[in-house]
Formats: structure tokens, C-alpha cells, sequence
């Protein structure tokens, strides 16, 4: 009752302080939040796998071998102790048969248990359930499903390959769909699996055998205990096997050997079978043959026999034939004898009667001849009378006399006329060149006259000067002149002499001239006269020949009828020839007909007796004809039965042959094949390795054992984070708490001197602080379990079976935040108000003393300080007066960007592996491994393959085996051991890089490992790594480089130094291609072309193993995006929680500054300079923090074969400042609200 | 300077009402209050606990401001300026010294005076004022190394670095003892003497009013008497 009032106290506390309320639940929250978030989901993860792996009994064991596993395995596993399960199954990997999709179809048994989505388990032949993912393909219970039987092998692996689906199924070895393993099949991908009853299987050995043991099932799989029993019970079995692949080898070998001698015995027995039929068959055919012949040969005797017979008959048909024609052309002959006879007689006759006509023809043709051989006589006489009249070779000799007289009278006149023009032309000449010398003298005359002239006026001139002025020297020259005139002068009468002359000589030329011209003339007359003479004398000529030419032609014309009359004389005594030899012909006619009319009457004798003896010939072959007639039947009827036998032989040969035809080529071909088949089970066998037994536990399960590493590291990260979260949360309530309880110090000292207990006073900041935690706390448990642990949950288990986490029950890590976040405020609340309360009551209710103003260290250093502005001086005085704040500030904005920065590094780390694994280092688009005991040919043809196919882009050749190395503490790690054929080229397509100083490493003596194993092993340059090789031989080796990668482990070597370290020789097994197109489906679609061929084993796609970079990177994404997130609102928190502290406590100074006169700009910077400042020097600690953080998650965060990327961006550095930089303007923006609401009046009034 | 004192007050309250709610109840601080002040005038206003009499200071100071009447302060009526001319008047035209001295406690006594005049123009320097107020050899001493009394004349030295219009002092010597007290008020009438300053001093002692040239006295809430003192004064020859 008397606390009633102190209870209403408390409770308007929480009204009054909401804010700062609300500021310690937020924090504590969020610690909570962080802290359970993250605790819980490593545990949630595990639980959920290992319910999961329970419930559907995933085995604790499970060994298969390549060959299957025989009775002796059988035998050795019943002989192992301790198992409570030994369940047998059967393995296929099979194709769909539209999709070329890859289904491992396995047997169902005991183990494991299916968690079964829909429908139910088979439990007929031809039924199948399958993976729940083909559902989500498209698939229901009820469809028809068929796969592609196995192409190669005789024996194939099931009875049916046509299945009805009844059900789909979720399998605890398939935790992860989208990665089932590889198969040698298809794209080298496990894409589904499906279950089938063991019934459909027709495999002689089972596949794998699952294991369960007694003694491990108490125990979690999660347990130590759990692995370190696997671990004996898997030596155990090991040891068992260890003597078993090589005798499984062995008797792999011997059956072999058998199998292929015995098949080769059967090859030899199918072929001497073959050889028999053969011989068979020929000698039917020759016996046949013979057969053949014989029949040919009676054939052919009886039938020379019938023709010879026939032959005779014919012989003596023709020869009656014969006879009878003679008989009958004896007839005829006779007849027409008779009618020749009588015709000649006529003829005879006819033949006087002509003779007679032609005598008198002849007589008057003669007579007729006579007549005009007289005419022709006449008219001859005639023309000779013409012809001597005539004389024509006298007259003619005369004319051409005369002619010829004329012509040359002619030719004489014409000489004379051509003297003529000649004499004339001289003439003409002549007188031209007088003419031309007259000229001369005329212009000789007319100068010299001119001359005269000139000089007569000179000499007139002269004689005036004389006149006036007789001068010696013009008397002189007059003189002169005289002179020359009278000589021009004297020249003058002889020129005109010689003119005259000229004109003389010129005038007598003309008369000459004269002269010539009338000769000329009468010349001309002569010769028109002359050729007149001669035309007559030329047409008297023509005249007398044409007189002589008509004469000829009449004595001509009498010779051609001479002519004629002869022919017609000689004609006349050809006929008379003729008729005279007519009548001798006669005479002969007379005398053959008589000699004809003898002979006819001979033979008309002859012929009777012919015809007697035609008779008797003619009866005697009709005899033998009847004979041959009947002989040809019975033979020939003996002969058809012969043939008809030798048909039936002959058909049934036929029939046998074509058995034997039609069967060889199958015979031969299976003989072939048979062949074939040896020769490949043989380099089959040649090619064996031992085969492997592995043995396999859940630890060495991809899937599993990624969950549980997962869940690990999400335990390491719970371990950090939450921690910061908490330390920073209580640092900053227990800074509240103080400030509280100093504030209300003079209640507390009031409250103590009106008699309440210590007790009473410390509730009320215990209850107000330890509500604060409670409601955070809580408010914080259920976000973590409700938000932040199924986000990062379904962020790991993406790639996983888990559709929803199942906690882990009891909620221990909600009772420690609950009792960390109780600590946080209520125990500080406690120390803090005892240590008030420890004060006496006067001393409570005296104010306390404020802080008082100190010299900082900085002051002595006069130079700087006084360089310092006064506002800077105040802060830094400020800065130093709290030291308290000042820590936390620092403290939680160092701590808040070191969250904050790690988390962004962390996701650079991340992405760096991708970028730098896939980009700078893998360079490659794809590995084809190949088999490199395939045989020679098909590895040729492999290569020219690779040559040909335009989708590559190059080829670099190389060795890769894989190995495993162990780690001390962790899973055994795998490695590939990569030797390259050209280490040149290589480098192109993977580059080793030592990651600090980026410089390319050569191979040499020793080999390159990758850096994350060297950091696992803590190994260095010149250090050995021992590691298990293929064949389960340890093998050591000296490290000579470290070389940068993210991803997997990997362990580079020379090939000399490969055969040294493994002592065999060096062969190619696998092929780094670059290609043309490098899209994922290009990459696909050629890596499951090259699958198809039997060389090529598998292959490794770039992209595929980035993608799974990709999924952990998106896992991590997620989580960095929670821990920037809470470290933000941690951030802001901190800063508005300890400004309001800041001011709170100040509120009286900044009142007095407001008063002076402050600008409300001037005085949010006078309070949030020292804000600013220290969140500044908190940034670049945090940096540091952040860097050694990240160091930490580095190294322990990644799984063990993957290398984060230590390098930060420098964006992450940024970033991370700017953020804090926002909320702390974000704070002093709130704070800057607050400080206008601030009293001032009140605030001075008050006494501290 | 020369200004006609009969003809403009350098002060005027003309009818101030203020009144504060406070829950239900209102409480009038201020009713109707007028007063006149003179130029370099040393004004007492005097009344009990709570007749309003810091009220009215925090009104001429520029930190409150009345419902209802006119303040005018040499012809500037600050009872119509925003909050920002408001600030701008504090910082410009009035000196404050308070009870407690309100001194900033990390800071030196010279840079508690250079708080003030930092931010005014035509401010005085800071060593000289102090030099004035006596403390010259004490220049880097922090407040808590000082007496209360040379704490006072640390405020009194930054209230006059400003050369402030008008000088209000709140209880000065409420926290001091006697003789510091008196030493006080001695420093605030010589500064009204030696500057021209107009000082105010709000105060519930009657004793000191015989020094001041003017005295208001206030009670509940209204101005009951102004005494004009034609010769105040000496503070010697005060007692209390």
C-alpha cells in the first residue's frame, strides 16, 4: 500500500523516458535478433538434415565397384560384424527416350526409405517411381515412360525398358536435385533417378551395397562419436576389400581370357560347318552334273539315231521324188517338143515370104543412088568455071603493094612536119632571148638617160652658183659633170646602136619564121591527100576477100552431099548382105525339124519304163517309214522319264543351296562380329584397371557433407557476429542506464531521505531496464526465429530437398539472449544505481559537481591549438571531457562500420571467386576427358575429330589424374593433378599466377599447387605434399610454386617430372578446348555431341562449375544482406541513443549558448562536431576490425576447397563509410529537431 | 550620444500580458504591464517569488514573448519578431548575466568570453573586458578554478563583450555572498556609468534598489511602483 505512489513512479517512467525506452529494447532487440538468428541456424540446418536422413534411413555405408559385386564381395560383406542392414541393389543409368535426359535407375530395398511425394512405391514388374523433380517436368502417375536400351552390350541391364510411373519420390542420397552426380552417358550428368523392382533388373551382379551398423545408431550422425566409428567401420571394410579389386581384376582377366577363347573355338566350329556345307553342296552339284550329261548323251544318241533313220527315209522319198520328176518333165519335155516343132515349121513359112519382099526393096534403092551421084557431077563443074574467072590471089598482092606504098609515103611527110615544129620552136627561142636582150638595152638606155637628167639639173645648178660665185672647187666638180655627161652620152649612141642591131637580127628571125610556117602548111595538105589514097586502097582489099569466101563456102555445101550419097550407097549393100544370109538360115530351120521329130519319139519310150520302176520304190518306203515311227516312241518315252527324275535332283540342290546362300552371309557376318567383339573384349581386357571399391559414408556425400559444412559456418558466423552486436548493445544501455540514474539522482537522494529502502529505489531502474531487455530480447527471438533463421535457412538450402526448417527444440540460445540481454540492462542498472546509493543522502541531494573543465593534451602543443578555430577548441575539450562517450561513440560506430564493411568485403570475396576463377584463370570453355587406353584407331580418329570441328576455337592437350590429399581434422580433400603437354599454351588457357606479386610461375622441376591447399597443409615452396594417386599409392612430391585459385585444388607438373614422380610414360587423357560460341547451350550441345563418342568419358563444362559457385554465392548474399541491415539499425541506434545522452547531459550549456545568441545550426554543430568527429575516427578503426574480421571469416567461412578472394574493392570501402556517414547525418538531423524543443528558460532556471 | 531622453524611451512596455497554461489552470505572469526606461539607465525591477518580475526579463531578454501588448526596444517592437530575429536580437543587442553564472565548464574564463563576442561583430576583446572586470591574471583559469564571485565577473565580462543595447541581469548576486555581491553590483553600475549601457537587474532585494536610477517594482503580476532615484545611491552605503 505505502508503495503504491513509488509503483505509479515507475510506471510514469516508462511515459516519460519512451524514447530511451524504446532505444534500450531496440538494441537489445537487435542483439537478440542477431544472436538467436544466426545460433539457431546452424542447428535448425543440421536438424533438419539429419531428421531428414533418418527418417528415410539414409545408410551409414555404401561400397559399389565398377564391376559390380560378386559372391565373394557378398560373402566378405555378411562377414562384417556389427551390421544391422545389409541391403544388395542394382544400378543403371539410363536415357529417356525422347529427351536424352540421364535417369540413374536403381533397385528398391531396404535401404534407403523414399520420402514419397505422390502415388506409392512400385510394387509390380514394369512399374517405376521417380524423382520428384520430373514432376515438376511435367510428368504424372499413370504416364508411360520408356528409356533407350544400352546400345553396345548383348546382356543388357533390364528386361524391360518400358516403365508406368506410379509414384515420385525424394531420396535422402539426392539432397541435392539439381546436382546428382556424373554418369558416363548423355551430357555426362546424372539429371534424375527413378526406382524400379529388383525383378526388372537382369544385371549378374548387384551395384552397390548399402550398410547400416548397430553400434552407430544411438548415436547422431552429427556426433563425433558417429564419425569416428564410421571411420574404424570403414577401415574395416577397406581392409576386407583391399585384396579384392586386384583378384576381382584377375578373375575379371581369367573369365575373359575363357570367355574370348572359347568364343573363338565356337568361331572356328561355325566356320568348318560353314566349310561342310560347302563341300556338301558341291558334290551334289557334281553329281548332278554328271547326271546331266548322261541324260544329254542318250538324248542325243536316240535322237542321231531317229534323224538317221529319218535321214534314209528322206534320202529315198527325194530320190522317188527324184525319180518321179524326171518321169514328169520326161512328159512335159515331150509335149513341148511336139508344140516347138510345128511353131518352127511355121516360122519356116513365114520367113520365104520376107526374104522375097526385101529382094525388091533392095532393086529400087539402087536405082534411085544413081540419079544423084549424076547432079553432084554437074554442079562441081560448075564451080570450077567460077573460080578460074575469078583469079583472087593476083588482085590481092597488088593491093597490099599499094597499101604498103602509101604508108610509107606517109611516114615521110610526118618526119618532114616534125623537122618543121622543131625548126619553129628554135625560131621562137630566138627571138625570145633578142626580145629579152632588147629589154636589157632599153633599161640600160632609160637609166643612163635618168642619170643624164640628174645630171644636166646638177650642172644647170652649178652654172647659177658659177654665176654668183665662181668658186674654184664648183668649177672642179662642174667640170666633172660635163665630163660625166659626155660620157653617159657617147654610152648612150652605142646602146642605141646595139638596139638597132637587135631589132635587125629580131626582124630576120620573123621573116624565117615566115617561111617555115607556109612549109608547114603544104606539108599538112600532103598528108590529108596520102591518107585518102590509103582508106581507098583498104575498103578495095575488103571487097576481093569477101568474093574469094563465098566461092569456098559453095564447093562446101558439094562435098557434104558427096558425103551423104556415099553412106546411103553403103547402107544399101549391108541390107543385101543381110538378106543373103536369111536365106542360109532357112536352109538350116528346114533340116533341125526333121532331126526333132526323131528324138521326140525316143523318148516317149524311155518315159513308160520310168514310170514301172517310180512304182515298186514308192511301196517299199512307206514300209520303213511305219518301222521309224513306232521305234521313236518307246524312245521317246524313256528319255522323258530320265528328265523328269534329273528335275527332282536338280530342285532339291537348288533348295539347298539357297539355304546355304541365304545363311552365309548371316553366318559370315555373325562370324565377323564374333570377331570383332573378341578383339574388343580383348583390348577391353587389356585396357582394365583395377577396379575401384569405393566405400562411401554420408561424410563423403557431396550433398551432406556441403549441409553440414554449411550449417558450420553459419555456427562460426553466430560466434562473431553476435557477439559485436551484444558488447556494443550493453555498452551503450549500460551508458543509458547511467545517465538515467544520474539524472534522477536528487529523487533518488529524496526518495532515500523519506525512508525508503535501497531496495525500493534500485526497482524502479530495474524494472524499467530489465523491461526494456525482456521486450527487446523477446521481440528479437521471435524476428530471429520468424525471419532471420528462415531466410538463411532457405538462402543454403536452395539447392536442397528442405522445403521448411525444423527447429531445434529446447531454445537454449533464447534463454541466453534473454538472460545476456537481463545482464545488459539489469545487472548494469544494479551496479550503477549501488553505486549511487552508496553516497550519503546529503551528498544525493547536493547536485552532483559537473565534469569539470580540463586542459587536453592538444593544448600543448601551442602551435597547433592556437591555429585551431575556437569551435574546434570547444570540441575537442568536449571530446576529452567525456571519455566515457567518447569510447562508446568510437566503440559503436567502429564496431557498426566493421560490420557493416566486413559484410560487403565478404560478398566481394564472393564474387571475386567467380570473376577471377572463371575469367583471369580458367580460361577454357570445356575439358573432354577421354579414354586413353581406347584403341589406337579410335584414338586417331578422335583427334582428326578435333581438328576438323569448326566449333572449336584450339586445343590444348593434357594429363589429369585425380588424387586425394589428407587434411588434418577435415574430409580428404581431392585433387587433380593437371600436366600439360605444351606448358606454353596452357598457360593461355590457364595461367599460374602467384596471387601477391600477380607474376606468371613457370613449371619446372617440382610441381605448382594451388594456393587454398598450400594454406590447409600450411605448406611452402620447397616443402613435400604427400598425396594418394589413383591407384591408392601414396606419393610424395616438392612444391615449387603456389599458384593463385579459388575453386577445388589442383597440382600442376612438367611432363618429364610426371614420369619421374608416377614412373610411367606420359599419355594424353583429356583435351582443354576453347570454343567459337561459348554460350551455355552451344557449350551443351557440343559437349553432348562429343559424349556420343565411345573415347570420349566425359566432360567438364566451365560454365556448370560456376554455376555452382553461383548458388553458394546467392546463399551468402542473402546473409551478408541481413548483417549490413542489422549493423545499419545497430548504427543509427548507437549514434541517436548516445547524442541524446550527449545532450541530455548538456542541455544547460547548450541552453546558455542559445541564449547568447546561437544560431540553432551553430548549435546542433556545437554539440554534433564532437559526434562527427569521433564517428571518423570509429570509421577508420573499423576498417581495421572489418579487414581482421574478414581475415577470420575468410579462413573459416569458405568450405575447404574453395579460396575465397582476399582483395576488398575499394567500393566496399566507400560504401561502408558512407552508410555510416548517412545514419550519423541521419542522427544529427533528429537531433537537430530536438535540440529547437529545448526550454532554454527552464533549462537555466533549473539548478544543477 | 546625444539622444533626447524626454522625447523617446529607450524602452517601452505598453500593456504585456502573458499567460501560461498549465494543465488546467492558466496562470497570468504577466497583466498588463508598462514601464518606461531611459537610455544608460541603471534599472532595478524588483517584486517577490513569482510576481513575474522574470517574466518580464525573459521577455526584454528575447527569450519569451507576450500574448498580448508591445515591447518596444529602441524603437524596435520585439514582441512582433520570429523566433529567427528573436535570436538575432539575443545575439546582437542584449547581454545576459544569470544566478549561476552559467559559465560553460570546459571552458577558460577568456574563452568563456570569447563564446560571446565570437559571434558579434562589433565585439569588444575579450582580454580587454576581462581585464576590466579584474580578472586579468586569471584568463586561462577553467570556471571551477574561480570563486563564485569571479565566476559572476566572467559572465558580467562575456554579457559585455557584446557591447550589448541592454544588459539584464537575473538575480546577480543571488548565489554570492555579501561583500561579492556588493562587488558585483558595483561592477554593473560602473559599467552603466563607464559605457552607457542600459542595465537591468531583476532582484528580490530591496535593499539594493537605493542605487539604481530607476526602480519598477512588480507584484502579482503588475507594476505597482516606479521610483525615479535623482541621486542613487552609492552602493557603499547599502546594507542587507
Amino acid at each position: 500500500m505505502r508503495i503504491r505512489a513509488l509503483n505509479k513512479d515507475i510506471y510514469r517512467e516508462f511515459t516519460v523516458s519512451i524514447t530511451r525506452f524504446l532505444s534500450i529494447m531496440m538494441m537489445i532487440a537487435l542483439g537478440s535478433f542477431v544472436f538467436v538468428g544466426l545460433s539457431v541456424t546452424g542447428p535448425t540446418m543440421r536438424n533438419t538434415i539429419l531428421t531428414y536422413t533418418n527418417t528415410y534411413r539414409l545408410g551409414d555405408m555404401t561400397v559399389s565397384s565398377p564391376f559390380g559385386l560378386d559372391k565373394e564381395d557378398q560373402e566378405i560383406f555378411a562377414s562384417i560384424s556389427g551390421v544391422e542392414i545389409l541391403d544388395y541393389a542394382y544400378r543403371a543409368d539410363l536415357m529417356i527416350d525422347d529427351s536424352y535426359m540421364v535417369v540413374r535407375i536403381e533397385s528398391l530395398g531396404q535401404l534407403p526409405g523414399y520420402e514419397l511425394i505422390e502415388g506409392r512405391l512400385p510394387d509390380k514388374r514394369g512399374e517405376i517411381v521417380l524423382d520428384e523433380l520430373m514432376a515438376e517436368e511435367g510428368y504424372r502417375v499413370g504416364d508411360q515412360i520408356s528409356f533407350l536400351p544400352e546400345k553396345d552390350e548383348d546382356n543388357y541391364n533390364l528386361k524391360d525398358y518400358n516403365f508406368v510411373i506410379v509414384g515420385f519420390i525424394n531420396s535422402p542420397e539426392y539432397l541435392t536435385p539439381y546436382e546428382k552426380g556424373s554418369s558416363p552417358i548423355g551430357t555426362g550428368v546424372v539429371d534424375f533417378f527413378g526406382v524400379i523392382l529388383e525383378d526388372d533388373f537382369n544385371m549378374e551382379n548387384y551395384s552397390l551395397a548399402r550398410l547400416t551398423f548397430d553400434d552407430v545408431q544411438k548415436e547422431s550422425k552429427y556426433s563425433s562419436q558417429y564419425r569416428q566409428m564410421m571411420n574404424l567401420h570403414v577401415k574395416e571394410v577397406e581392409e576386407l576389400l583391399a585384396s579384392r579389386p586386384e583378384a576381382r581384376l584377375n578373375k575379371y582377366l581369367q573369365e575373359g581370357n575363357r570367355d574370348i577363347s572359347s568364343a573363338e573355338e565356337e568361331i572356328s566350329e561355325a566356320t568348318q560347318e560353314l566349310l561342310n556345307a560347302q563341300v556338301e553342296l558341291d558334290d551334289a552339284r557334281d553329281k548332278l552334273d554328271k547326271a546331266w550329261a548322261d541324260y544329254e548323251e542318250g538324248k542325243a544318241t536316240f535322237d542321231k539315231e531317229i534323224e538317221d533313220a529319218q535321214l534314209q527315209i528322206s534320202k529315198a522319198e527325194t530320190e522317188l521324188q527324184k525319180t518321179k520328176d524326171k518321169l514328169d518333165y520326161g512328159y512335159t519335155e515331150i509335149v513341148e517338143g511336139e508344140q516347138e516343132l510345128s511353131q518352127s515349121k511355121a516360122e519356116l513359112s513365114q520367113g520365104e515370104a520376107q526374104l522375097a519382099k526385101a529382094k525388091l526393096q533392095l532393086d529400087q534403092g539402087k536405082a534411085r543412088l544413081e540419079s544423084v551421084q549424076k547432079e553432084i557431077n554437074q554442079a562441081r563443074s560448075e564451080l570450077k568455071e567460077k573460080m578460074d574467072l575469078l583469079k583472087p590471089d593476083e588482085s590481092l598482092a597488088a593491093l597490099n603493094q599499094g597499101i604498103k606504098m602509101l604508108e610509107n609515103s606517109l611516114t615521110d611527110v610526118n618526119k618532114g612536119l616534125n623537122s618543121i615544129y622543131e625548126a619553129l620552136s628554135q625560131l621562137s627561142a630566138q627571138t625570145s632571148f633578142l626580145e629579152s636582150q632588147l629589154n636589157d638595152v632599153d633599161t640600160l638606155i632609160l637609166s643612163s638617160n635618168e642619170q643624164l637628167t640628174v645630171l644636166m639639173d646638177r650642172k644647170t645648178q652649178l652654172e647659177l652658183k658659177l654665176k654668183d660665185n665662181p668658186r674654184p672647187e664648183l668649177k672642179a666638180e662642174l667640170d666633172n659633170i660635163i665630163i660625166e655627161i659626155s660620157q653617159i652620152e657617147a654610152s648612150l649612141t652605142g646602146l642605141q646602136l646595139e638596139k638597132n642591131n637587135i631589132i635587125g637580127a629580131k626582124d630576120e628571125l620573123a621573116g624565117e619564121q615566115r617561111k617555115l610556117l607556109e612549109s608547114k602548111e603544104e606539108s599538112l595538105k600532103n598528108k590529108a591527100e596520102l591518107e585518102g589514097q590509103h582508106k581507098d586502097l583498104l575498103s578495095q582489099k575488103e571487097k576481093v576477100l569477101a568474093g574469094i569466101s563465098q566461092l569456098d563456102e559453095a564447093s562446101t555445101l558439094l562435098d557434104i552431099s558427096q558425103k551423104k550419097l556415099d553412106q546411103e550407097i553403103a547402107n544399101l549393100e549391108l541390107k543385101k548382105m543381110e538378106y543373103e544370109e536369111g536365106l542360109a538360115e532357112l536352109e538350116s530351120g528346114r533340116r533341125q525339124v526333121n532331126q526333132g521329130e526323131t528324138q521326140l519319139k525316143k523318148a516317149q519310150e524311155d518315159l513308160a519304163a520310168g514310170q514301172v520302176e517310180y512304182e515298186n520304190g514308192m511301196s517299199e518306203l512307206k514300209k520303213a517309214k511305219n518301222k521309224l515311227a513306232s521305234e521313236r516312241l518307246k524312245g521317246e518315252n524313256e528319255l522323258e522319264d530320265a528328265y523328269s527324275k534329273l528335275l527332282e535332283a536338280e530342285e532339291e540342290y537348288e533348295k539347298g543351296l539357297n539355304e546355304y546362300l541365304e545363311k552365309l552371309p548371316e553366318a559370315r557376318e555373325d562370324i565377323e562380329q564374333a570377331k570383332k567383339d573378341i578383339s574388343k573384349a580383348r583390348k577391353a581386357l587389356e585396357g582394365l584397371k583395377i577396379p575401384a571399391y569405393s566405400v562411401s559414408h554420408p561424410y563423403k556425400d557431396m550433398g551432406f557433407s556441403q549441409y553440414i559444412e554449411n550449417s558450420e559456418s553459419m555456427d562460426l558466423l553466430s560466434h562473431i557476429f553476435p557477439v559485436f552486436f551484444f558488447l556494443i548493445a550493453l555498452l551503450v544501455s549500460l551508458t543509458t542506464m547511467t545517465r538515467m540514474v544520474d539524472e534522477q539522482r536528487l529523487q533518488i537522494g529524496t526518495l532515500k531521505a523519506l525512508g525508503y529502502s535501497n531496495w525500493a529505489v534500485i526497482k524502479k531502474y530495474l524494472i524499467y531496464g530489465s523491461c526494456a531487455s525482456l521486450i527487446g530480447s523477446i521481440i528479437g527471438i521471435i524476428g530471429a526465429h520468424k525471419l532471420l533463421m528462415p531466410i538463411v535457412f532457405f538462402a543454403y538450402s536452395s539447392n536442397f530437398l528442405f522445403k521448411e526448417p525444423l527447429p531445434l527444440l529446447p531454445p537454449i540460445y533464447n534463454l541466453i539472449a534473454v538472460i545476456i540481454s537481463l545482464f545488459c540492462t539489469g545487472f548494469v542498472t544494479l551496479v550503477t544505481t549501488r553505486s549511487s546509493l552508496d553516497n550519503n543522502v546529503a551528498t544525493l541531494l547536493r547536485p552532483k559537481a559537473p565534469k569539470n573543465g580540463n586542459r587536453v593534451l592538444l593544448e600543448r602543443f601551442t602551435l597547433l591549438w592556437r591555429r585551431l578555430s575556437f569551435n574546434y577548441k570547444v570540441t575537442a575539450r568536449n571530446i576529452f571531457r567525456y571519455k566515457k562517450r567518447m569510447i562508446m561513440t568510437i566503440l559503436g560506430v567502429t564496431g557498426c562500420t566493421a560490420l557493416i564493411f566486413m559484410g560487403f568485403a565478404i560478398r566481394d570475396s564472393v564474387t571475386g571467386i567467380l570473376g577471377k576463377q572463371y575469367d583471369k584463370l580458367f580460361k577454357y570453355d570445356t575439358i573432354l576427358i577421354i579414354n586413353d587406353s581406347a584403341p589406337a584407331e579410335d584414338l586417331f580418329d578422335y583427334n582428326n575429330l578435333l581438328k576438323e570441328d569448326k566449333r572449336i576455337a584450339s586445343v590444348y592437350p593434357a594429363r589429369l589424374e585425380q588424387a586425394t590429399v589428407e587434411i588434418p581434422d577435415k574430409l580428404d580433400q581431392d585433387l587433380s593433378i593437371v600436366v600439360p603437354e605444351d606448358e606454353k599454351g596452357f598457360q593461355k588457357i590457364n595461367p599460374l599466377i602467384e596471387r601477391e606479386s600477380q607474376d606468371e610461375i613457370k613449371l619446372n622441376k617440382g610441381a605448382v599447387i594451388t594456393e587454398k591447399l598450400a594454406s590447409l597443409l600450411d605448406l611452402d615452396i620447397s616443402d613435400r605434399l604427400k598425396f594418394k594417386d589413383n591407384d591408392g599409392k601414396f606419393r610424395q612430391i616438392e612444391i615449387s610454386g603456389i599458384a593463385e585459385n579459388y575453386a577445388g585444388h589442383y597440382l600442376y607438373m612438367t611432363k618429364d617430372y610426371y614420369e619421374e614422380i608416377f614412373e610411367k610414360t606420359y599419355a594424353k587423357n583429356c583435351d582443354y578446348l576453347l570454343l567459337n560460341e561459348k554460350s551455355n547451350e552451344a557449350t551443351t550441345q557440343f559437349t553432348q555431341d562429343m559424349l556420343n563418342k565411345d573415347v570420349v568419358l566425359s566432360a567438364i563444362n566451365k560454365n556448370v562449375s560456376s554455376d555452382i559457385i553461383r548458388e553458394l554465392m546467392k546463399a551468402l548474399d542473402i546473409v551478408v544482406l541481413v548483417i549490413i541491415l542489422a549493423s545499419s539499425l545497430l548504427a543509427m541506434v548507437v549514434l541517436y541513443n548516445l547524442t541524446n545522452i550527449n545532450v541530455s547531459e548538456r542541455v544547460r550549456e547548450l541552453s546558455t549558448i542559445m541564449v547568447l545568441g546561437f544560431y540553432p545550426q551553430e548549435v546542433t554543430a556545437y554539440v554534433y562536431r564532437e559526434t562527427m568527429l569521433l564517428t571518423a575516427i570509429g570509421i577508420s578503426i573499423g576498417y581495421g576490425f572489418g579487414l581482421l574480421l574478414h581475415d577470420f571469416v575468410l579462413t573459416a567461412l569458405p568450405p575447404a576447397n574453395i579460396m575465397m578472394d582476399p582483395a576488398v574493392k575499394l567500393s566496399s570501402y566507400i560504401l561502408s563509410t558512407a552508410l555510416t556517414l548517412a545514419f550519423s547525418l541521419i542522427v544529427m538531423l533528429i537531433t537537430h529537431r530536438k535540440l529547437q524543443d529545448i526550454d532554454m528558460v527552464e533549462a537555466l532556471k533549473a539548478v544543477e | 550620444m546625444g539622444v533626447d531622453v524626454n522625447i523617446m524611451a529607450f524602452i517601452k512596455v505598453v500593456e504585456c500580458y502573458k499567460r501560461y497554461r498549465m494543465g488546467n489552470t492558466v496562470i497570468v505572469a504577466n497583466n498588463g504591464i508598462s514601464f518606461e526606461i531611459q537610455k544608460s539607465e541603471f534599472v532595478v525591477i524588483v517584486g517577490p517569488s513569482g510576481a513575474g518580475k522574470s517574466t518580464i526579463l525573459n521577455i526584454l531578454g528575447g527569450m519569451d514573448t507576450c500574448d498580448e501588448g508591445k515591447v518596444i526596444v529602441d524603437g524596435k517592437d520585439i514582441a512582433k519578431l520570429t523566433s529567427k530575429e528573436l535570436i538575432k536580437y539575443r545575439r546582437l543587442d542584449v547581454g545576459f548575466v544569470f544566478q549561476f553564472y552559467n559559465l560553460l565548464p570546459n571552458l577558460t574564463a577568456l574563452e568563456n568570453v570569447e563564446l560571446s563576442s565570437q559571434i558579434v561583430p562589433k565585439a569588444k576583446d575579450a582580454n580587454e573586458v576581462l581585464e576590466s572586470v579584474g580578472l586579468g591574471h586569471r584568463l586561462n583559469n577553467f570556471p571551477a578554478q574561480l570563486s563564485g564571485g569571479e565566476q559572476q565577473r566572467v559572465a558580467v565580462a562575456r554579457a559585455l563583450a557584446k557591447s550589448p543595447k541592454i544588459l539584464l541581469a537575473d538575480e546577480p548576486t543571488g548565489a554570492l555572498d555579501y561583500r561579492t555581491g556588493k562587488a558585483i553590483l558595483e561592477l554593473l553600475q560602473n559599467t552603466c556609468r563607464d559605457t552607457g549601457t542600459t542595465v537591468i537587474v531583476i532582484t528580490h532585494n530591496q535593499a539594493i534598489t537605493p542605487i539604481a536610477d530607476r526602480v519598477i517594482e512588480i507584484n502579482d503580476a503588475k507594476v505597482r511602483r516606479i521610483t525615479l532615484n535623482k541621486h542613487p545611491a552609492s552602493i557603499d552605503d547599502i546594507e542587507w
